[in-house]
């Protein structure tokens, strides 16, 4: 196996190293935009967007059928043609899903899929909910979650189910005012995708929005 | 003949000692990996390029060839062009074709907000930076997520992150 991807490596050397830097980006410059990069880029949109992992947040066997699909708030994505998508919120209104009332401090699970194992899963609690324009109004409390089977070792855990959904295990923080929640995942780029003579692309991220009240 | 002899036990205690020194994240198995993987270490050593799954190939055992190493410096404010964060990644290993790709994000409140990318290659060792132009945007967490290949020995991330005020 590495003496069939070595060999690869030295044939794809003669292609060279294109840097891309069309994507160094500002706040206004990714404002509201799908940024593509790649050949192909403004007819693979559709199918890009539907190779993004979907996050459902539920409350327990109690409230089955009721999920909260959350809202794509951010996204950095390649597909499996090497195209990138990215969108980062802008001047326009965010988009959050319905609020749900649910009870201060209440576990909660978040299914994300289909999806590779991240290497980085984070949640993060905005006191306050959103504004008018759907921009959290006070700062995130941060709550990283770590892999492991054992829902007790951590404040935030997460597992893999079936080769193809992470279940994330956590508890809301007490709360009195609504509030919304951000689930922040981020992959490494595959090893595949990495090569000599391959643009530099961005590793995969995206980010989810919920919203709860106390009621 | 005598002198050879030594030379190899000598190169052979060399590549133990590497082995037991080497970072956590390269030696460990798959769980060790990912939770590492949050903080991922600033320096690498490289992995088996077999595989073609992440989580797959950190299950595998590792091949690595002694010197090699993938490393992000920390963001830093650059001193030759004022108003600018900038970060450095470099891939060394001798006697190879050595590759680095680098990444640099600000931390936001929707999540990592990308900011420039950059790439290298080169024969022994390489580098490459990402760089921002971030006068007046207040102080944030800036992350810098690097790639590192090498023809045989592998592959490693690493990462490295520094909060500033530009």
């Amino acid at each position: 196996m590495v003496v069939v991807a070595a060999a690869g490596l030295l044939v794809s050397m003669g292609f060279g190293v294109v840097a891309l830097r069309t994507v160094a980006a500002t706040d206004q410059s990714r404002s509201d935009q799908t940024t593509l990069l790649g050949t192909e880029a403004s007819a693979q949109n559709a199918r890009d967007l539907t190779e993004i992992p979907s996050a459902f947040l539920d409350f327990g066997d109690d409230t089955r059928g009721r999920d909260q699909q959350g809202t794509l708030i951010a996204y950095d994505w390649t597909n499996r043609e090497g195209v990138l998508v990215s969108s980062s919120p802008g001047s326009s209104k965010v988009e959050w899903p319905e609020s749900r009332t649910v009870k201060s401090s209440a576990p909660f699970r978040i299914r994300v899929g289909p999806s590779e194992p991240p290497l980085l899963l984070e949640l993060r609690f905005f006191r306050g909910g959103v504004d008018a324009n759907g921009v959290p109004v006070r700062a995130p409390e941060y709550l990283a979650c770590l892999e492991t089977p054992d829902r007790k070792t951590a404040p935030c855990t997460w597992s893999e189910q079936d080769g193809s959904t992470i279940q994330v295990f956590a508890r809301l923080p007490a709360y009195d005012e609504p509030m919304a929640m951000i689930l922040v995942a981020q992959w490494h780029p595959q090893p595949a995708q990495t090569r000599y003579g391959s643009p530099p692309t961005p590793p995969p991220m995206v980010s989810w929005g919920f919203l709860v009240d106390p009621g | 003949m005598e002198a050879r002899k030594a030379f190899v036990l000598v190169l052979t205690i060399l590549t133990i000692i590497a082995g037991t020194t080497m970072p956590a994240a390269s030696s460990g198995g798959e769980r060790a990996s990912r939770v590492d993987a949050v903080e991922a270490p600033a320096t690498a050593t490289l992995r088996s390029m077999s595989g073609t799954r992440v989580a797959a190939s950190l299950l595998e055992p590792l091949v690595f060839q002694y010197g090699c190493y993938g490393q992000t410096d920390r963001p830093h404010l650059s001193s030759h062009v004022p108003g600018t964060v900038n970060v450095v990644a470099r891939t060394v290993c001798p006697g190879e074709s050595v590759y680095v790709q680098t990444s640099l994000y600000r931390d936001r409140w929707y999540g990592p907000q990308f900011l420039d990318s950059g790439s290298n290659s080169g024969f022994g060792s390489t580098s490459t930076n990402a760089a921002w132009n971030c006068s007046g945007s207040g102080t944030y967490t800036y992350r810098a997520y690097s790639y590192h290949e090498a023809t045989v020995s592998g592959w490693a991330y690493t990462s490295n992150s520094a909060r500033l005020t530009c």
